[in-house]
């Protein structure tokens, strides 16, 4: 019997195994490998994966605990996105920083598609995605951490200018960056284009442009540790976010921690974050920013920050 | 608004769709992660980590790979399946998606299948011989390996290998017949 039949045999006797995700790991591979190359056995993979598809359904319905809805839109909120044009550079890291969460990547044949270049699709949001996006390394503030190796692999990357960049229209943060493009000089006949061009979010966009108007916003910038780094604080109805860019990768046992300072008082930690793809970051802030005067970032211990800063301020701002 | 045109808002960025998503299968997630975890706060967490995911991958979700709730309740099974061997974040399994080009036999039949009634696979399930039904619910919702499933019902290897590909095929077939009909 040759290599090859043996190889088949093998891969029938897999294939309802494989279907219903029961492979090891090794066993996994083989049969990827086997498959890439093989329409036949792939054909009756696909065909048992359907049925096994079907039982996901077979579990009874339960109702979620109350308030999980309201947490995940929440951090969703907070949650950047993925968007078509993927970085080619950031393929390595990024798929070491999602591996096995998604379905749809990851296919194992040379002949699919790179997981890290879905085909670009008609109207979406983030083919504006520059180099400076965000690209989906941030986790949600109760996920693991997995997204910083890949955020402190790779430095940021310098806005031009005129690059492209992203904002996600749902996020308070765009109230923080539309405040920071403003005191940092992007012209409003940039931004007019920028809104221009998404006339079709225009209604959303509105809103939250005149929340920025009668909501509290205060520029924040890098001081001579790190010049580059520029953004805002935004506070609406009683939520505080500070949004940063070009913040440098901190080491890999450091994030960024931000802190508010009452006149004459000690600094009070608020939050932390570490910045994603480009160097952008929000972090949400635990108090509102009445009652204070400065507001301060420095580099801490990860994961949860120090008592009173310890390290030089990279960022500050003044309430 | 069907399911692909609320993926298709969600990978816009609108948290509202996410929530139409929630509302609708937020109770199939949950079902599936606490069939599998059988532990309201480990389901909780995954059905949470699922749904992120699908607000971050949701410019990602590819149409010819089969439905959304297909796709999300995958992912929720994925995660669920991976805590349960304590390998979040190794890929420990083929992928529902993985097949590196589509085949169209199986996704006209993937189309019509998503419209068939629960209690029909439920019934479909149920009519399977017993150690057939057993070997898939124990891989499927137990999150064991064919050899795990094999030690814990005490059968050479090979047979529970068979018997999970007779059961899938024999499903294949009934739930065909109940479309056609």
């Amino acid at each position: 019997m040759s290599e090859r039949n043996r190889s088949h045999e093998t891969i029938e006797d897999l294939s309802g195994v494989a279907a219903l995700r029961a492979l090891t790991p090794d066993e996994a591979r083989f049969v990827a490998a086997h498959l890439a190359g093989c329409a036949s056995c792939r054909r009756q993979y696909v065909e048992l994966a359907a049925v096994a598809e079907l039982l996901l359904r077979v579990p009874e319905p339960v109702e979620p605990p109350a308030g999980l809805r309201e947490r995940i839109l929440a951090l969703a909120a907070q949650t950047p996105q993925e968007g078509q044009l993927a970085d080619p550079r950031a393929e390595g890291t990024r798929s070491e920083a999602d591996r096995g969460e998604t379905p749809p990547t990851g296919a194992p044949s040379a002949a699919a598609p790179p997981a890290g270049a879905p085909p670009p699709e008609a109207g979406s949001p983030t083919t504006d995605g520059g180099p400076a996006s965000p690209e989906g390394t941030d986790r949600p503030p109760a996920g693991r951490p997995a997204g910083r190796e890949a955020a402190s692999a790779r430095p940021p990357v310098p806005l031009a200018p005129r690059a492209p960049r992203r904002f996600d229209w749902r996020d308070l943060g765009l109230v923080a960056s539309l405040a920071a493009a403003l005191f940092f000089g992007y012209s409003s006949l940039r931004l007019r284009d920028e809104l221009d061009a998404r006339s079709a979010r225009l209604a959303q966009v509105e809103p939250i442009a005149n929340a920025a108007a009668r909501g509290r916003t205060a520029p924040v910038a890098g001081t001579d540790a790190a010049p580059q780094i520029h953004g805002a604080v935004a506070e609406i109805d009683g939520r505080a976010q500070l949004y940063l860019e070009q913040l440098p990768s901190p080491p890999a046992d450091r994030l960024y921690q931000v802190w508010l300072i009452p006149p004459g008082g000690q600094p009070i930690g608020v939050g932390v974050g570490s910045p994603g793809e480009g160097g952008t970051q929000t972090i949400p802030l635990d108090r509102p920013l009445a009652g204070m005067r400065l507001i301060a970032v420095t580099l801490e211990p990860a994961p949860l920050g120090s008592e009173g800063p310890t390290s030089e301020i990279f960022a500050a701002g003044t309430l | 608004m069907d399911d692909r045109a609320l993926l298709e808002q969600i990978a816009r960025g609108d948290t509202v769709a996410l929530g139409l998503l929630y509302d609708r299968y937020g109770a199939a997630a949950f079902g599936l992660a606490m069939r599998i975890l059988r532990d309201p706060g480990a389901a909780e967490e995954v059905v949470q980590d699922a749904f992120l995911n699908a607000w971050r991958r949701a410019a990602t979700y590819r149409p010819d790979r089969g439905e959304p709730r297909t796709w999300l309740l995958s992912i929720v099974h994925h995660r669920a399946i991976d805590r349960v061997r304590g390998s979040a974040g190794q890929r420990s399994e083929l992928d529902l998606a993985d097949a590196p080009e589509p085949v169209d036999r199986a996704d006209v039949w993937r189309e019509t299948w998503s419209g068939l009634e629960r209690e029909t696979i439920l019934r479909a399930l149920a009519g399977l011989p017993e150690e057939q039904r057993v070997a898939i619910e124990l891989a499927f919702f137990g999150g064991l390996t064919h050899a795990e499933v094999a030690e814990r019902l005490g059968d050479p290897l090979g047979t529970v290998k068979g018997r999970i590909r007779l059961g899938l095929t024999k499903l294949r077939t009934v739930l065909q017949g109940q479309e056609v009909c």
